[in-house]
């Protein structure tokens, strides 16, 4: 079986790529081991992000999942200069990662900590003194089978997941529990990222339908909550329909909608 | 009847020989002359001389003074690297043992004998988080009013990626330049730190502002540890 070639990372852009891919850089000055100079004011043109799916080996990046090859160009200012390269894939289970929103379940209370399913491998730890305005006398007020947004501070896979509601400076940030009514379901993670982008036109054309309040969870959970049941389950079964309907044949179903 | 050798600097005082309670010798008070490291109260301890062999011919003591069936008391090493046992050693005596204490500590240490390795800069940055690679929206929503603080949060979060690109290109528009800033909180820090000073130091702070040519005031008194 003949080997992969390796080719240039840049050629690759959009097309698919396959685990044990390798992809080239372009050589770096800097390469043979010598210290970056950082001139004044420049924040490390060389550095590369190296975004899920990819991972660096000697001569480039390897892939390890299979899915598209994506490409951000590097940025002005602020962080992410360099570039980023990441495979967009698709999946279902969720692999809890540092730092992100997720929707969980509280399975368990126990004493100082509950136990909250997040769809992973293992069950997420969440202490109560991590919620806004909590203190060991003023307990937040969770039950088990609450929804709880909130975001992982430990998410590594030689340890159990950790997460908060706070953020860094201690507020809560539309973190914390999610009110009881509404409806939860779950979609892929790909869908996820799609609805989440910057100019995502599904959620622009269903804000246009009903008032209604919606989460999304990273770990492809979706709240949703609107004044009725049948507008809750329409907004529901739109957003799980959308990941394989095209833009016009969800036009058209919006359009019947809106007529109601 | 001989006074018995008092314990001093934990040297165990061998019986005294009767000889040496003779006239004639040159030290002062009466001391048993038999023990081996020799109380001279000159020395202020123990006399240096104690490392000399076996004879311990030790000066002070009078000619009288016959080591009959003296008791060499062996001290062990940590009793005499001990405060009370060195307070009568002189200086260079003293820096030779720190110097050796410092030997033997660092023997003890360890250290890796590797040449000098150059640490490669990597300039990839890994990654497993989709946030940094595409600029997600914040996961909460909310439309047409359905949950006002949401909508308010929004905007908030969702400008906050808009406000870090903005961030670099805001030069500094205040009104007070930073030097002048700076300058104005100088003298401030001054003169309100002023108001919570002391009576005393008060009169100390008065002094400096006016001539140099004031005596010193008195330097407070302080308790003083002895001297060893």
């Amino acid at each position: 079986m003949a080997a992969a070639e390796a080719l240039p990372a840049e050629e690759r852009v959009g097309q698919v790529v396959l685990p044990g891919d390798v992809l080239l850089l372009p050589a770096h000055p800097e390469a043979d081991g010598e210290r970056l100079w950082l001139g004044p004011g420049a924040a490390l043109p060389g550095r590369l992000l190296c975004g899920p799916g990819l991972r660096s080996c000697g001569a480039g990046l390897l892939v390890t999942k299979c899915g598209l090859l994506r490409h951000r160009q590097p940025g002005g200012a602020g962080g992410g200069s360099g570039g980023a390269y990441w495979v967009d894939s698709q999946q279902k289970r969720y692999v809890p990662v540092k730092g992100d929103h997720v929707i969980g379940i509280v399975t368990i209370k126990a004493g100082d900590i509950f136990k909250l399913d997040v769809g992973g491998s293992e069950q997420a730890s969440l202490s109560y003194l991590a919620f806004e305005g909590a203190t060991k006398r003023n307990r937040p007020n969770v039950q088990v089978g609450d929804l709880i947004y909130g975001q992982f501070i430990v998410a590594n896979k030689d340890m159990e997941p950790e997460m908060v509601c706070i953020d860094s400076s201690g507020r809560a940030n539309g973190m914390g529990v999610i009110g009881h009514e509404g409806l939860l379901f779950k979609v892929s993670l790909g869908l996820i990222r799609k609805l989440l982008a910057p100019n995502c036109e599904i959620i622009q054309e269903l804000g246009q339908l009903y008032p209604f309040e919606i989460v999304f969870g990273m770990n492809g959970r979706i709240w949703v909550k609107a004044k009725t049941i049948q507008q809750t389950l329409i907004v529901a079964n739109i957003l799980e329909a959308c990941e394989h309907m095209t833009a016009e044949q969800r036009t058209q179903a919006l359009a019947k909608l809106s007529e109601r | 009847a001989e006074p018995v050798g008092s314990l001093r600097g934990g040297c165990f005082a061998a019986r005294s020989s009767p000889a040496a309670e003779a006239a004639g010798r040159k030290s002062g008070p009466a001391h048993p002359a038999g023990a081996r490291g020799c109380l001279c109260p000159a020395s202020g301890g123990l006399c240096r001389r104690r490392g000399r062999g076996s004879t311990g011919a030790c000066p002070r003591p009078g000619p009288g003074a016959a080591m009959a069936g003296e008791v060499k008391t062996k001290l062990s090493k940590n009793l005499l690297r001990m405060k009370f046992m060195q307070r009568g050693l002189d200086l260079e005596t003293k820096k030779q043992l720190e110097e050796e204490e410092k030997k033997i500590i660092s023997e003890e240490h360890w250290y890796l004998d590797l040449p000098e390795l150059k640490e490669k800069e990597s300039f990839i940055i890994e990654e497993r988080s989709f946030m940094p690679c595409e600029d997600l929206l914040y996961g909460r929503m909310s439309f047409k009013g359905f949950n006002p603080e949401i909508e308010k949060l929004m905007i908030q979060m969702n400008s906050r990626y808009k406000r870090e690109e903005i961030e670099a290109d805001d030069t500094a528009e205040a009104d007070v330049s930073d030097e002048e800033m700076a300058r104005r909180y100088e003298t401030l820090v001054g003169t309100i730190g002023k108001k919570f000073l002391k009576k005393r130091d008060q009169h100390v702070l008065e002094g400096e502002d006016e001539n140099s040519n004031m005596r010193p005031s008195k330097a407070k008194k302080m308790f003083l540890k002895p001297q060893d």
